[in-house]
């Protein structure tokens, strides 16, 4: 019996010549792959795929639906494809990927169509890996030898409002003396479309590198004419799992608004306990361009986001750089120093 | 003289090679800040750790501040003891930077 990914093939083919269309960011319509025609997507008459749903702890959640997606073999990432399976690849990791029946997955809310192609993906890409500083100097080339793969990957968005309940001891000053003094107190984050990846294999690194803030005003509905010709990874986890995710992620700027709120940053033992209100959330599909590629035996990936392309990865430095970098600097500090105990000498 | 200029060259040797963890910390905390978004989980977890940077750079200056005393009095035993006076500031201001990072 066909899913609704199947379902859904028969409405991507191309009115005139029947052959397959695909999304194409650039004209931000469908366009056929074998004529090449062109036409729009209507999505008016759908809900407002910039609305968020309350969150209630105690409300069961609607189960999961069912589907076919492909498995990878090697990092075990599950994408769907819409209409035809663009690549025989996980876009995650480069590994292979077979089609696995019985995919348990929640619907999205929403999606941000991709806005940039594949040639504009390709530059930003290309240009992050030809400016790091440190970098081996084949890294550019071994870039340009990667694979580039397309991926709509789920995301939350949350808004919520965050009370912090913390103690902590704070280093107090008095006189010449110095003396570790306990604190406690409560404060609070506002959440506002707090984006959190709903796959293990966008890291928060990777999120913050490329994803800064968001606006739900490019949010369309979820519509299998967006997908086509991309792979996507759906949902897999409840709301409840993705704001344990978001509450794991966002302990270091608890920390630090725990530290803005007592006036120092030189706290020890913090301890916190949490609690969210108002929680509304939306599940939404975000466009990444990612390029894999090998530097020595370790495989590394580069991000750009399909929104706008920022950019951001992984890299490898080059020990001998490191190693000149080190020496300059030292020379530079040593030599300061020098003059230093040369004027403290009374030279 | 001789001896002051091999320990300085021995001292520079050290910090050069404590430097190589130090130098790619500090382009991977620039790198943060410059790319990553603001204020967010992900370049506050890349930026700890920047600590590491500015005390093996406050080492290096003060074995610098030694050696160049010790060079330009000759006086092994002064510059030691002028070291030492300088040393519980030096403490102190570890303490304040391992602290705030």
């Amino acid at each position: 019996m066909p899913d609704r990914f199947e379902a859904v093939q028969d409405a991507l083919l191309c009115g005139a010549c029947g052959g397959q269309q695909r999304y194409d960011p650039a004209s931000k319509g469908l366009i056929c792959d074998h004529c090449g025609a062109r036409s729009d997507i209507i999505d008016d008459h759908y809900l407002d795929a910039r609305r968020e749903m309350a969150y209630d702890p105690k409300k069961a959640e609607e189960p999961p639906a069912i589907d076919h997606a492909h498995l990878c073999q090697t990092c075990g990432g599950e994408v769907v494809f819409v209409g035809k399976a663009v690549s025989d690849r996980c876009p995650y990791c480069n590994g292979p990927v077979v089609l696995n029946a019985g995919h348990a997955h929640y619907i999205p809310s929403g999606l941000i169509p991709f806005a940039i192609t594949q040639t504009e993906a390709m530059k930003q890409l290309h240009g992050w890996a030809a400016s790091r500083v440190g970098a081996p100097n084949d890294l550019l080339e071994k870039v340009e030898q990667g694979d580039i793969a397309a991926v709509y990957a789920p995301f939350w968005t949350f808004d919520a409002d965050k009370t912090v309940s913390y103690s902590a001891r704070k280093r107090v000053h008095r006189g010449k003396k110095t003396y570790w003094r306990n604190i406690k107190g409560v404060t609070g984050l506002m959440l506002d479309d707090q984006i959190t990846a709903a796959s293990d294999h966008v890291t928060p690194a990777i999120r913050d590198g490329i994803m800064h803030g968001f606006d739900p005003a490019l949010l369309r509905p979820y519509l299998p004419e967006y997908l086509a010709g991309f792979a996507a990874e759906l949902h897999g986890t409840n709301v409840s799992d993705g704001l344990g995710h978001m509450m794991q992620d966002l302990e270091p700027v608890v920390h630090e608004e725990i530290k803005r709120d007592a006036g120092s940053r030189s706290l020890h033992s913090i301890h916190y306990t949490s609690k969210l209100r108002d929680v509304r959330f939306r599940r939404v599909l975000l466009p990444l361009w990612i390029l894999h590629y090998r530097y020595g035996d370790k495989a590394k990936r580069i991000v750009a986001s399909g929104i706008d392309g920022k950019t951001f990865g992984e890299r490898p430095f080059s020990k001998s750089k490191l190693v000149g970098y080190a020496f300059v600097l030292a020379v530079a500090v040593f030599a300061l120093g020098g003059v230093l105990g040369i004027a403290a000498s009374g030279g | 003289m001789l001896q002051p200029l091999i320990s300085g060259f021995m001292f520079l040797g050290l910090a050069v090679a404590t430097g190589i963890y130090p130098a790619q910390k500090l382009i991977r905390v620039i790198e943060a800040k410059s790319e990553m978004q603001e204020n967010s989980a992900g370049r506050l977890r890349a930026v700890g750790g920047w600590s590491v940077v500015a005390i093996w750079a406050i080492l290096t200056a003060f074995a610098g501040s030694f050696i160049g005393d010790w060079i330009y009095t000759g006086d092994l035993d002064g510059a030691t003891a002028r070291a030492g006076s300088r040393l519980e500031l030096l403490v102190y201001i570890l303490m304040a930077l391992a602290e705030s990072d």
